[in-house]
């Protein structure tokens, strides 16, 4: 007689089950440091907001592997609630929310946490010196942008590799968020003096070197081994790192840039490079690095506001047949 | 008239017109900043430290506008564990700002991300063996909201906390539980004298061809750029974005901007360190 009181497992064994391993960092895509991730950006896929964008970078091999995708979307210009003061200007608010299950290591809240209010706080930096908001007072314009998935190098606990250096990972997110947002304000139709866009450049130290380097340190003494040390360091700027790199960032800077003015909104640089120097000159290097990221981002943006241009256009009758891409996928090299 | 506004979405007190006369006399050569000062010239304040017995390094800054910060640095024992974040939660960072409420995440990264800026060595000195570490905790008070931005006096202040910061000196073995020295006289400085010491966040802003120093709020106003450029030593470890200014800016002149704080931030740990001295 069987035991109904509880609940049996099968009669005959089962197998254990057996869980794929954990996704690995190593499948990266290799391309030259100043080569830029293809982006693809599409506009207007939110229905309710006024303008809308959504970004991602190119899955590597494994796609269990996590890559940064977010959307954007702007409602406004509308009337302020009745109870703010008079403003002369549109009133610019950016609020950026990783999701809970966005990230690869700890599972974040629903509430901002601190490092979701600075990147807020920045991006609506970045975006409010391009919107000419003098042409809407009296209104509000909200831009939310939803991290949806990302690539790590946040900071978190036991999401570093903990090999020193700096985390690229909030610039990448922030980089892209403030392109992607720019792109979503121009499908609202608000008007804009220029287009931001979003570049990352980081300042890198191959792994390898580092551990010879670390060698020829203990050997010698450490007074005359320090310069050659130095000296063997391969630090190379590279645009556009990814956190999910096999390398050490020694600098990062991330930078809003506003290409057809030549002019910066944002510029957010962190770490330091060589202990002899000022660091002057990497910052320098640094931030021109991120111009020219964003200068390729920018292209981007160029094109998938063109899409949709073209595709409205094409609504309302004013093209036949013209060669509008199919579903907006907009890539670059 | 309308009354003066006091919050920050609104700005500053001060009219279109009057916003135009700051402006044209900032831009001027030289320029004329509406408090008399020169371009690279801080606002007068008293600094002192070593003023809360319960900590182990504390410090005091006063403005002349009222600002006042309050900086507390306590250190615990606390056992190394794999589960957390590793040495990047050493250091603990926590800004209180009197009556607002703590929504201001900027001060506290930019304080927190310069001072974990990889390879300044303070995360060294807090390993107490094989399986303890200090943990130091570094709470700022800021009792009266200033009328300018606080980025600046937060960060002197923090960097005269920490600068006379003393950890009790360790006597046991590596592999042992710790057993510290009674002898306060013998503890050991956070930031020893002839080390890298703690970063500075210096306020700059720029109008036309002029960059000025710790700016009030109404030149922040008026301002074209407003960077918060953070130096750790002698070296540029971080340059971040101020709200303030309208559209963009070139990029010779942030790289001016980061050129000229470098030079400054060496008369301002000149000063803050014999700040300490006088005592």
């Amino acid at each position: 007689m069987t035991d109904r009181r509880r609940i049996n497992g099968p009669p005959e064994g089962t197998t254990p089950l057996e869980f794929l391993t954990g996704f690995t960092h190593q499948s990266v895509i290799k391309r030259s440091p100043t080569t830029l991730r293809k982006i693809f950006l599409k506009t207007s896929l939110t229905p309710p907001a006024t303008g809308s964008a959504f970004l991602e970078l190119p899955t590597p091999s494994s796609p269990s592997t996590p890559t940064l995708k977010l959307t954007a979307s702007v409602y406004g210009p509308r009337p302020l609630p009745s109870a703010t003061a008079f403003s002369p200007n549109a009133r610019l608010t950016a609020e950026l929310k990783f999701s809970p299950f966005s990230t690869p290591g700890r599972r974040r809240g629903y509430i901002r946490d601190g490092v979701e209010r600075d990147l807020s706080a920045q991006l609506s930096l970045a975006l409010v010196k391009s919107v000419d908001v003098g042409k809407y007072p009296k209104s509000a314009i909200d831009v939310f942008v939803s991290v949806l998935d990302c690539e790590g190098g946040l900071g978190d606990p036991g999401d570093g590799k903990g090999g020193g250096g700096v985390e690229v990972g909030l610039m990448g997110v922030l980089a892209a968020a403030i392109s992607c947002a720019s792109a979503a304000i121009a499908d609202a139709g608000i008007e804009c003096f220029d287009l931001v866009a979003g570049g990352v450049a980081g300042a890198m130290l191959e792994r390898d070197g580092d551990v010879e380097v670390g060698r020829v340190g203990e050997g010698g003494d450490s007074g005359g081994a320090r310069p050659r040390g130095e000296h063997a360091r391969k630090v190379t700027l590279v645009l556009d790192p990814s956190p999910a790199g096999d390398y050490v960032i020694l600098a990062a800077a991330a930078v809003g840039y506003m290409a057809a003015k030549d002019e910066l909104t944002l510029v957010w640089t962190k770490g330091s490079m060589s202990p002899s120097s000022d660091g002057t000159e990497e910052t320098e290097r640094l931030i021109d690095g991120a111009i020219r990221a964003a200068i390729g981002v920018r292209l981007v943006i160029n094109e998938a506001i063109k899409e949709r241009w073209l595709l409205g256009l094409n609504e309302i009758g004013l093209i036949k047949e013209k060669g509008v891409g199919g579903d907006g996928d907009t890539a670059m090299d | 008239m309308a009354p003066p506004q006091t919050s920050q979405q609104t700005g500053t007190p001060l009219s279109p017109a009057e916003l135009s006369y700051l402006h044209t006399s900032l831009t001027l050569t030289p320029p004329i900043r509406p408090d008399s000062r020169t371009p690279t010239q801080f606002r007068p304040l008293i600094a002192e430290s070593d003023i809360l017995p319960s900590t182990n390094g504390s410090a005091r800054m006063i403005w002349g506008d009222g600002g006042e910060c309050v900086v507390g640095v306590k250190a615990e024992v606390e056992k190394n564990s794999a589960s957390t974040g590793g040495a990047r939660d050493w250091i603990e960072i926590s800004v209180e700002v009197s009556g607002q409420r703590d929504d201001d995440a900027f001060l506290g990264m930019t304080v927190a991300e310069s001072l974990l800026v990889p390879g300044s060595g303070v995360l060294e000195r807090l390993v107490l063996g094989e399986r303890f570490h200090w943990k130091v905790f570094v709470d700022i008070l800021l009792l009266t909201p200033p009328l300018s931005h606080p980025a600046t006096l937060l960060t002197l202040t923090t960097y005269l906390a920490l600068r006379n910061t003393f950890l009790p000196r360790l006597v046991s073995e590596v592999a042992e539980d710790p057993v510290f020295d009674d002898d306060w006289d013998n503890a050991l400085a956070l930031y020893p004298i002839g080390r890298i010491p703690p970063p500075i966040t210096l306020l700059v802003v720029s109008v036309g061809e002029n960059i000025f120093f710790d700016p009030t709020r109404e030149e922040l106003a008026v301002g074209d750029v407003a960077l918060a450029v953070s130096i750790c030593g002698k070296k540029v470890v971080g340059v971040r974005t101020l709200e303030g200014g309208s559209g963009g800016v070139g990029r010779e002149v942030i790289k001016r901007v980061i050129k000229e704080s470098h030079e400054v931030a060496e008369e301002v740990f000149g000063s803050l360190n014999s700040v300490g001295e006088g005592d």
